[in-house]
């Protein structure tokens, strides 16, 4: 019952059902007072002018109803003050009504099932009942039956006013949620002029303006990697044709160097990538973490164990997760002090854990937890080797997109312990 | 001499690799976008295309599809696709549409001279499949005829080496222990030599003063301490 057409409809029905009762207990109240009207004595009086006096002969009184009857269409019927027929005139001569006397609650020109009944002065009692055409409807509780037939005519006919107006509110609900959810093509349906047209114009508004954002940001990150490579390939090119000229550890120097400058580009926008994809945009597949710590491990002479031998796939995208050991050995390349690298892979049973040790100078404790936050270089690093700080903020990011974790802790002995957490393969 | 059509639009790349190329004994036309590309291509005696991903009038991969589609025996012609690690179509997708091999920007320049040799060599033998050489960089392991190059070069490694090598090539990227080297070499040898399981590490040294750069150093075959080698995926 939280849906707003529900609430609305039901408070449309509530006030529509507090309508009937105040309109019938108004209309009873005033029937009780006999507002309306002559006063009873008044048919009482009349009736008596009209009536057959009671000393006629049946056959005269007879005659006198039937003429009435001719005259109203009622049917109408005599009765003693003990409640027997004396003479009836009906409509096929049918029989009248069963009427037992003081059916009626009072004396007067209302009674039950649009019957009317009033006691002559001589005790006497004249019946009518309503024409056979007209019987039924205009009775008390036909007034009521009325009533409650408009009461769910307007309930009925309010229920599509209600439910269109919020089904524009639902399709724009659900609009804004395909968005939420990454379909920048998400549009919603505009019918009508009222606020929530206007809302949903707006809506559409701002989902193309953010759909227009984004595609250029993607076009401009696609373009950087290709505009800012181009003249590193033209770089690398003209070192090599430097060849016979060069001394070879220039060279190198040079090749380093632009190498540096190519990881930085892919650090660069890596991190904005990762920023504005959402993980499930990640292609996940089985990788062996051994043998891609292996590789890295060999491009920086890292040693790397496997104690327990046992299997280390993970679930998850080859290229992130090469980022992420390379740029963890590179970390410990860069601040290990030159010290030697190990990486120590094990099984804990839900995952798989990698250590990267250094015998470096080491984290300091209070700084453990900032080193991974984009940027963040430790106080007295100078800027040096191409970092810009990005590479232990893109291991924690490329972690958690795989459900792991990364922490950096005090190796015993002295130094930096980088430990991996990655869940293993479902 | 081979002839090699590089269609790429950054005119000072394509001078620099053309005069590369040619100091390395090939015969190089340059064109700027993909239509004059086309053309040339059209004009016939091209081996080989190097193809940029991203050119002014066309994308990369439209215009490898076109080259495909053109009728005569012109649209069967080696592609190597040229790209920037991260362009939104990866060098993955080039492989997948059926170019013959990708080399991203900035490329190694020996690389690309390896790859363009690999390509050419098997462009020139079109009964073999494609799966018959293995390249990681600027190694090739030939299956079919039990050689292995580095650089275009063979060295010398005797059956059983290259079986082992084979084994570990095969499953490269993938922690192996030693069993399960084993294994596979007892599935291909012809004989299966029960010294060969004592001596495997002496082997593995063998095929690394082959194949590696430095052996002390090496970048190939991957020592992993309590469980076995692994055999490095991608290589330089």
């Amino acid at each position: 019952m939280h849906r707003l057409y529900v609430r609305i409809y039901l408070s449309v029905l509530g006030s529509l059902a507090l309508f009937a009762i105040i309109a019938g207990a108004t209309w009873h109240f005033f029937s009780e007072a006999e507002t309306f009207g002559p006063k009873p004595d008044f048919y009482v009086a009349v009736a008596g002018q009209l009536a057959p006096p009671a000393d006629a002969a049946p056959d005269v009184q007879q005659k006198q109803l039937e003429h009435w009857h001719a005259i109203s269409g009622y049917d109408l019927a005599l009765f003693k003050p003990d409640g027997s027929l004396i003479v009836q005139a009906t409509e096929g001569n049918e029989p009248f009504p069963i009427w037992s006397q003081g059916k009626s609650r009072r004396q007067d020109w209302h009674g039950p099932f649009g019957m009317h009944s009033v006691q002559l002065s001589d005790g006497r009692w004249l019946v009518a009942e309503r024409p056979r055409s007209a019987r039924g409807v205009l009775s008390r509780f036909g007034w009521l039956a009325a009533l409650l037939g408009i009461a769910s005519a307007v309930g009925i006919a309010s229920y599509p006013v209600v439910r269109r107006l919020t089904r524009g509110l639902e399709e724009l609900q659900a609009g804004v949620a395909a968005l939420g959810s990454g379909d920048l093509t998400a549009r919603v349906r505009i019918k009508g002029r009222d606020e929530v047209a206007k809302l949903a114009a707006k809506f559409n508004q701002s989902a193309a303006r953010i759909e227009k954002l984004i595609r250029a940001n993607k076009q401009l990150l696609a373009n950087a990697s290709h505009e800012l490579r181009s003249p590193l390939a033209r770089l690398r090119m003209g070192i090599e044709t430097l060849q016979p000229m060069a001394p070879a550890g220039t060279q190198q120097e040079m090749v380093q160097n632009i190498h540096e400058l190519d990881q930085l580009i892919e650090e660069i926008l890596l991190a904005s990538r990762l920023d504005s994809q959402s993980a499930d945009q990640t292609h996940m597949e089985p990788v062996d973490l051994g043998g891609l710590a292996a590789e890295e491990c060999a491009q920086v002479d890292a040693e790397i164990a496997i104690p327990s031998a046992v299997s280390v796939m993970v679930r998850g995208d080859p290229k992130l997760l090469r980022r992420l050991i390379r740029n963890l050995l590179e970390n410990a390349r860069r601040y290990g002090g030159g010290s030697a690298i190990e990486v120590v892979l094990r099984s804990t049973g839900s995952g798989i854990e990698m250590d990267v040790l250094d015998r470096g100078p080491g984290v300091p404790e209070a700084e453990r937890d900032r080193i991974f936050q984009p940027f963040y270089r430790l106080p007295g690093a100078r800027e040096r080797d191409g970092s810009v700080g990005l590479g232990l903020s893109l291991v924690q990011q490329i972690a958690e997109r795989h459900g792991g974790q990364v922490a950096c802790l005090a190796r015993a002995g002295g130094g930096s312990c980088f430990r991996l957490y990655l869940p293993v393969l479902p | 001499m081979a002839h090699i059509l590089m269609i790429e639009d950054d005119a000072r790349l394509a001078k620099l690799v053309a005069g590369y190329l040619r100091g390395a004994g090939f015969e190089i036309t340059h064109a700027e976008d993909a239509a004059s590309g086309i053309a040339a291509l059209k004009r016939g005696g091209i081996d080989l295309v190097l193809l940029d991903l991203m050119l002014p009038d066309a994308d990369g991969l439209d215009v490898f599809r076109r080259i495909r589609g053109l009728t005569s025996a012109i649209a069967a012609v080696p592609v190597i696709m040229l790209t920037a690690k991260g362009d939104p179509t990866d060098r993955v997708v080039g492989l997948e549409i059926g170019a013959e091999d990708y080399v991203s920007k900035p490329f190694e320049p020996r690389e690309l001279l390896a790859r363009i040799r690999v390509v050419l060599r098997r462009g020139t033998q079109l009964a073999k499949l494609d799966t018959d050489i293995l390249v990681f960089g600027r190694l090739e392991i030939d299956r079919a005829a039990r050689l292995v190059r580095l650089d275009g070069e063979d060295r010398l490694l005797t059956s059983h080496q290259f079986t082992l090598l084979l084994g570990l090539a095969e499953r490269a990227g993938r922690v192996l222990t030693r069993e399960q080297i084993m294994e596979s070499i007892k599935g291909e040898a012809q004989s299966y030599d029960p010294a060969l399981d004592r001596s495997i590490d002496v082997h593995i040294g063998r095929i690394r003063a082959a194949i590696e750069d430095d052996p002390k150093q090496p970048r190939r075959i991957i020592t992993v301490r309590g469980a076995g080698y692994v055999f490095a995926k991608v290589q330089t």
